[in-house]
């Protein structure tokens, strides 16, 4: 077996570039790749033949990550492309996505005074789970237009939930930890 | 870059070639060992058949080192030199002992280093070295009942362990001599003792209470790939905990003051310890204390009281429990095997909520102490490439976040928990000043969002930049964790193309300074065992010769010599019993000497006597045929 590391990860996995794969293969993919590159395969090899292995399967495991995750596949495409933003800085431009912001942003902050914040949490995930399933597959449908800036708009939103998302379970967090 | 061929999976193994590969579970109460032969796993005993080896060990005075019963024996004589539970310091700093001294009753020394050293009567000594001897042991056992040289082995470390509790193990195992296959995850190695690994699909939780670690993993096996979803524990709960509640109750019900008083604090522990155990098969226990006063206080712990004194510990565990399964993003009902792991899950409390949470009755055939031991047994074989055919492949994630220091003294994340390892991320830093060659970055590993909430790592300074204006040197900073979970970090300036030289100052673990003074330290140890070696054969000796010749005074002392031959012999008798009970060698050997010196004649006498009887009834000229 023989990996090329100047391929992109679509082109690792046998993937077209496009948003939609199928996660079935991705992951028996992987787990073909691991079989025949994790280290633990060269436990009696050398340490050059050792060394390598680290490196193919620290990109395997790269490449799926990357795959797995809808945000991330969706950046990836964009940078791709030549249209990369920077996930910590960059904000969508949409005036009316930015009221809705602020608007969920202080529901966030009020659940420190719910009567049952893990179960307000809880809720509250699953509402922002539809969320990001419906601006998905609006990433996706701007994509095979190749309308790049309203995917790349699609993008930048997914990113604001997915920071909201990371709240919120610190929350959680935060709230089971008062519990230990 | 290049095309990479890698050999195809077991190419590099000869065939028929069998390699000794043990699997070692270094816990904080017991360690084992154990090994697959012909097919069949089992952990391996000592001389006296005992297979667990508690995790102490006895440094003597003269340099002798007891490990394991031996040592255990000594812990209430000697608590200060007798080292127990030191896997709770492995990779601590002497800062983290703060929280964790009043359990340890030790003295710890203040160096210039980042390893705490416990002082002994063999002058201070790191919880590495003495886990390498409790390392040591099992492989010296291991080697004597396989026949050979172990080729590697697989040890275990809980999965919450972070890089420099790992790092920490692995030096250990290096001043033991071991080859390290695989640092596993201990909860991983029990599913794999379950054959959990032989099924097609399924997520299992492996619940692990030892005696001073909790784990809790979610681990999910597709297609004979094991991946390791999610981790949860602590690194400080364990049956430890029910133990110190007892003693706790035990010193308030008795009213005793315990102060620095060792040896009662060890006595007590003890009897903690025992009533636990006994309260698994009973509903109440009387324990016994011998107070310094020389009276005993008696009293009576119910199962229903020690259930409501741990009842705190195990809450917590199922906390984690909860918290875990949400990071794999799994619901309990979806968890189709528990396995049970470690001693403390004999309690049957423990058990009992285990099941309530799950809602299912949890694995508990294999015994709880050795599951571990036998999975990573059943690894190493693997690794070893016993077994070219096997499916079986581990896969694991990073157990905290790495990150790295940045402005204001907060952590910017580099690499998330539970990401898939062996990964490599890139980072890219710029110079500040004009000319700038030095350049220094501080790593660290936790999920708080400040420095002084994770843990330090290391500190990085990368140095040879080559001189530009401010902000023109790129430089491309590399974090590579291996498959043991174990971090390196390599730093390239991108303009150039220069590599950045990388000096790691860690901020816990052995500098390669001292482990080169260790190593040096543990050769002048092999002289050492070499010469408790070659006195315990000198006594063998002086014992046999001993022996031997009462037979024959007994026997032919005074048939065969005078009352002046008598009294000699008895004299160079007298002076080896003497030597026998000395340490010194030389000793031993010339009253060995002097005695067989003086006892020729005798000896001579008694063969001519002997060929006489056997000649008794035959004629001369029989023999001169």
């Amino acid at each position: 077996m023989d990996i090329d590391f100047t391929r992109n990860y679509f082109e690792l996995f046998g993937f077209a570039e496009k948003f939609e794969i199928d996660l079935d293969i991705l992951s028996e993919k992987y787990r073909d790749f691991q079989s025949a590159f994790h280290p633990d395969r060269f436990a009696n090899a050398t340490d050059q033949e050792r060394r390598i292995s680290v490196q193919s399967t620290a990109l395997i495991n790269e490449a799926y990550t990357t795959l797995k995750s809808d945000l991330k596949r969706a950046h990836y495409l964009l940078k791709l492309i030549d249209c990369d933003f920077d996930a910590d800085k960059e904000t969508s431009n949409d005036a009316e996505f930015l009221m809705q912001q602020m608007d969920l942003h202080e529901r966030v902050e009020e659940i420190d005074q719910a009567t049952d914040p893990l179960v307000t949490l809880d809720e509250l995930s699953r509402e922002f789970k539809q969320r990001r399933e419906k601006l998905i597959s609006q990433f996706s449908k701007y994509y095979t237009e190749k309308n790049f800036v309203e995917a790349k708009e699609s993008a930048l939103k997914l990113q604001f939930f997915e920071r909201l998302n990371n709240q919120i379970k610190k929350k959680q967090e935060k709230f089971e930890e008062e519990l230990l | 870059m290049a095309l990479l061929q890698i050999s195809e999976p077991g190419q590099s193994t000869p065939p028929h070639e069998h390699r000794l590969a043990v699997g070692i579970d270094l816990g904080t109460t017991n360690s084992l060992v154990a090994t697959v032969r012909s097919g069949v796993v089992d952990t391996l005993g000592d001389d006296n058949g005992e297979h667990i080896l508690p995790s102490v060990v006895r440094y003597k005075g003269g340099g002798e080192i007891l490990v394991g019963s031996d040592a255990l024996a000594h812990a209430t004589k000697d608590p200060l030199n007798t080292l127990a539970s030191v896997k709770r310091i492995m990779g601590r700093s002497i800062s983290d002992l703060a929280t964790l001294k009043g359990y340890l009753p030790y003295k710890f020394v203040d160096q210039d280093s980042n390893v705490p050293r416990i002082s002994t009567v063999v002058g201070p000594v790191t919880p590495i070295e003495v886990s390498a001897e409790i390392l040591r042991t099992l492989r010296e056992r291991a080697e004597l009942s396989l026949g050979g040289e172990l080729s590697g082995a697989v040890i275990t470390v809980p999965a919450y362990f972070d890089d420099a509790q790992r790092q920490a193990t692995k030096d250990a195992a290096k001043f033991a001599g071991i080859n390290v296959y695989r640092l596993l995850n201990e909860p991983t190695a029990a599913a794999v003792a379950y054959g959990l690994d032989q099924k097609a699909e399924g997520v299992t939780a492996v619940y692990d209470l030892g005696g001073g670690t909790f784990d809790i993993s979610i681990l999910k096996l597709t297609k004979g790939v094991f991946e390791v979803l999610s981790t949860g524990g602590d690194t400080a709960l364990g049956g430890d905990d029910f133990d110190r509640e007892i003693a706790t109750w035990l010193l308030e019900q008795a009213d005793i003051d315990i102060n620095d008083d060792y040896h009662l604090m060890r006595n007590v522990m003890t009897e903690a310890r025992r009533a636990k155990e006994a309260l698994s098969d009973s509903d109440a226990v009387i324990i016994n204390l011998q107070l310094n006063d020389g009276s005993i206080y008696t009293g009576e712990l119910t199962k229903k009281k020690f259930e409501e004194l741990i009842q705190d510990h195990v809450k917590k565990t199922i906390v984690w429990c909860r918290k875990t399964l949400r990071a794999a993003d799994i619901e309990a009902s979806e968890v189709e095997n528990i396995v049970m792991v470690g001693g403390t899950v004999r309690t049957p409390y423990v058990r009992q909520k285990v099941a309530e949470f799950f809602g299912k009755t949890p694995l508990t055939e294999i015994d709880p102490d050795k599951v571990v031991a036998i999975g990573a047994a059943r690894q190493a074989d693997v690794l070893a490439g016993n077994k070219p055919d096997s499916e079986m492949l581990l896969l694991d994630v990073l157990p905290l976040s790495l990150g790295i220091e940045t402005m204001g003294g907060l952590v910017e994340k580099i690499i998330e928990r539970n990401t898939a390892i062996p990964i490599a991320r890139a980072q890219e830093f710029t110079t500040f000043k004009d000319g700038q060659t030095a350049m220094r970055i501080h790593v660290l590993q936790g999920e708080r969002e400040k420095v002084e909430d994770c843990r330090s790592l290391a500190t990085f300074d990368l140095a040879n930049i080559p001189p530009m204006v401010a902000g023109a040197a790129h430089i491309k900073v590399t974090f590579q964790v291996d498959a043991d979970g174990l971090l390196s970090v390599s730093a390239e300036e991108k303009s150039s193309g220069v590599l950045a030289s990388v000096v790691v100052k860690p901020s816990y673990g052995l500098t390669d300074r001292e482990i080169e003074n260790i190593l040096k330290d543990s050769f002048q140890h092999v002289e050492e065992d070499m010469r408790v070696r070659a006195l315990i054969e000198e006594q063998v000796e002086a014992d046999r010769v001993l022996e031997a010749l009462q037979a024959a005074l007994q026997k032919d002392g005074e048939q065969l010599l005078s009352n002046d031959e008598i009294s000699t012999i008895s004299r160079a008798k007298e002076n080896l019993e003497h030597a026998r009970k000395t340490d010194d060698r030389d000793a031993i050997k010339n009253a060995i000497k002097q005695l067989e010196d003086v006892s020729e004649t005798f000896v001579a006498r008694r063969m001519n006597k002997g060929i006489q009887q056997a000649m008794k009834g035959h004629r001369v000229e029989e023999f001169e045929k």
